[in-house]
């Protein structure tokens, strides 16, 4: 009895240590991989970063009126946000490179349906960072452009724009990403449409006369009072 | 010559019958048939007596052809006067892309007849404009000629305000409206304009009279009457028109930066003629929807200023916001503090150029209400005082533009 309980631990001990055994030149290789994709990745982003401050990249992004891509980058530099990103991905692969190592079936598997992916999530993490960069700059123009006409609610008509966009091109990544299926459509359908109609309704039936007095007073009043007597030309 | 290459076939057909001229004069502003007759109508007779001995070719659109064909013939028939069709835009005051190719067709065609003087009328073709600008250039060997308008207390603002005081503390010449439409240049001027680093199918980045400054060139100013109205050309929206003179003039500064460095106060420059009277008026001013617009803009543009305003300057135009109208005063300190501030963050490209720049204009109506409380009862003479205390305040405060432009980084408070 007592020789068949230590053959059974004997038994068992081997084999997780077997187990162990085998699951450990995995861990050192991820580990390994790990580290390298580390060590790669720094170094792929610190010469990304001094090249791309050498030719001035931020200032150059500004010049092609990508300027709210600053807005949303990390200390207001789009250099480290591309560095960042290069630094991320490098690890990524590296992670992808040491989880092969532990099983290669498995990971054949799952390298596939990544990879199958991937091209997905590239498109909706560039429309989403799209999205952002063109929201901002269409709700500050509409700002600057209401408070230029001396509108009261010009805060409320950028907010709008903002959100309509982000709304827009967030759909769209979710749609592209396959989360929620039919259900992003039709939440984004109700949403368009409800903002639509609301809005509509608001011109159409309960705001109509402030709506006509409001744009009378910004544009027709004011210029011919103000044009009269002073040329700015 | 690599510039009259450019010309059409019919164009260089039409300079070899002509020959040579001395005096070449652009009437872009006569798009219509109608409008040329009356030019030349009032043109023809008047110039043999004011210019005595030129020949004068007198450049026109090419829109305008048809309807003047009588009066093309008897043009023809002088030997010493020749019309000219050409491809012209009509030039709006402040839109320096349109002029800036009217004045490379007027000294296109000027250079292949051989001209000594070129005349851009952009907005007037009074014979007394023509000759008062030509005489200059041709008879006193003067490079540029330009208008000194007489003007009405609030008549061309963003020049008062803006233009003329900080191209006269940026330049160091004090041309009143470096702007102008109506201009005459020298063959001189012309080649240098002309040159390829003054670059054709280049969009300008700074007028022509800036250039004449920064060349070295001889420059004078000659009284007119009062400047001319805006024409249909231009745009009616002020943010529109504001963004595109701060536009040119901002990139004329980056691209001239190595010139005004160096340059310290302002030299006067000669004025030929006598100034027309300016009347003067004890209007009020209504200045309540200005003051309005620029407390909005102090509430919803706060955070657009505040890329560009150092915080002590959006400080002072936030207690400026809460002042009443009848105590409301933008000082000149804050003002240039303001402009200097844009350049600085239009040359750092803080946010879109084209944002920027239209995120001044509450802050300019601001102003613009401030000048018109001060001067709305002052005489004729006491407005030009209030103009030169405003000039002396941007040439004071360069040295802080100049330390600003040169290290950017240095703590601004």
């Amino acid at each position: 009895m007592w020789n068949q309980v230590q053959l059974a631990l004997n038994e068992s001990t081997t084999r997780v240590v077997t187990g162990f055994a085998k699951l450990l030149p995995g861990l050192v290789a991820f580990l390994v991989a790990i580290l390298i994709s580390v060590l790669i990745a720094s170094v792929l982003g610190f010469l990304l970063r001094r090249s791309l401050r050498s030719i001035n990249f931020d200032a150059k992004l500004s010049g092609w009126e990508l300027s709210g891509l600053s807005e949303i980058s990390p200390a207001r530099s789009p250099t480290l946000l591309v560095s960042r990103f290069v630094y991320w991905c490098v690890i990524l692969v590296g992670a992808l490179i040491g989880i092969a190592a532990f099983d290669a079936t498995l990971t054949e598997q799952m390298m596939m349906r990544v990879f199958g992916y991937f091209p997905n999530f590239l498109v909706a993490v560039i429309l989403v960072l799209l999205g952002n960069v063109i929201a901002r700059f269409l709700a500050r123009g509409v700002l600057i452009g209401a408070v230029n006409m001396n509108l009261s609610y010009g805060r409320l008509l950028s907010l709008g724009v903002k959100w309509l966009v982000i709304v827009l091109t967030s759909a769209m990544a979710l749609e592209h990403l396959g989360i929620g299926g039919k259900i992003v459509d039709l939440a984004f359908a109700i949403l368009f449409g409800g903002i639509v109609l609301a809005l509509a309704l608001a011109v159409g039936l309960g705001s109509k006369d402030l709506v006509t007095r409001s744009l009378e007073n910004q544009t027709i009043q004011r210029n011919e009072k103000t044009e009269e007597q002073f040329r700015h030309l | 010559m690599a510039v009259s290459d450019t010309m059409a076939p019919e164009a260089k057909e039409h300079a070899d019958r002509i020959g040579e001229a001395d005096l070449v004069v652009a009437l872009p502003s006569c798009q219509s048939g109608e409008s040329l007759d009356a030019a030349i109508g009032v043109l023809r007779p008047a110039l043999p007596d004011f210019l005595p001995n030129q020949r004068i070719v007198i450049l026109h659109p090419d829109t305008a052809t048809n309807s003047i064909e009588v009066t093309a013939e008897q043009a023809g028939s002088d030997a010493s006067f020749h019309l000219f069709p050409y491809q012209m835009s009509a030039v709006g005051r402040y839109q320096e892309q349109s002029l800036y190719e009217d004045l490379r067709s007027l000294l296109q065609v000027g250079k292949t007849l051989g001209a000594r003087t070129y005349v851009m009328m952009g907005s007037e073709t009074s014979p007394g404009g023509l000759r008062g600008l030509a005489e200059p250039v041709l008879n006193e060997g003067y490079d540029l000629a330009v208008p000194l308008y007489s003007h009405r207390k609030f008549d061309s603002l963003i020049n008062s305000g803006i233009v003329y005081p900080l191209t006269r503390a940026m330049y160091g010449a004090r041309l009143h409206y470096p702007m102008a439409t109506d201009l005459a240049l020298s063959a001189k001027l012309a080649q240098l304009f002309l040159q390829p680093a003054g670059a054709p199918a280049q969009n300008p980045s700074s007028w022509i009279t800036t250039k004449a400054v920064c060349a070295g060139l001889q420059l004078c100013e000659v009284y007119r009457d009062f400047a001319p109205a805006p024409s249909v050309f231009e745009p009616t929206d002020l943010s529109v028109s504001l963004a595109e003179v701060l536009g040119t003039l901002f990139a004329g500064l980056e691209r001239d930066a190595a010139f005004w460095q160096k340059v310290r106060g302002s030299r006067a420059i000669r004025a030929f003629g006598r100034p027309a009277p300016v009347p003067a008026e004890t209007a009020s001013a209504d200045v309540h929807e200005m003051i309005e617009t620029f407390q909005r803009g102090c509430k919803d543009l706060l955070e657009i200023w505040a890329m560009a305003l150092s915080p002590v300057t959006l400080l002072d135009l936030k207690r400026l916001s809460k002042l009443p109208v009848n105590s409301f005063h933008l000082a000149d300190g804050v003002w240039v503090h303001v402009i200097y501030d844009f350049i600085l963050g239009y040359r750092q490209r803080v946010i879109s150029r084209e944002h920027l720049l239209r995120s001044m204009t509450p802050i300019y109506l601001a102003w613009v209400a401030s000048y018109a409380l001060e001067v709305q009862n002052a005489s004729p003479a006491a407005v030009e005082n209030r103009a030169e205390r405003l000039c002396i305040a941007f040439e004071d405060l360069k040295p802080y533009l100049l330390s600003q432009w040169r290290w950017p980084d240095r703590f601004n408070p």
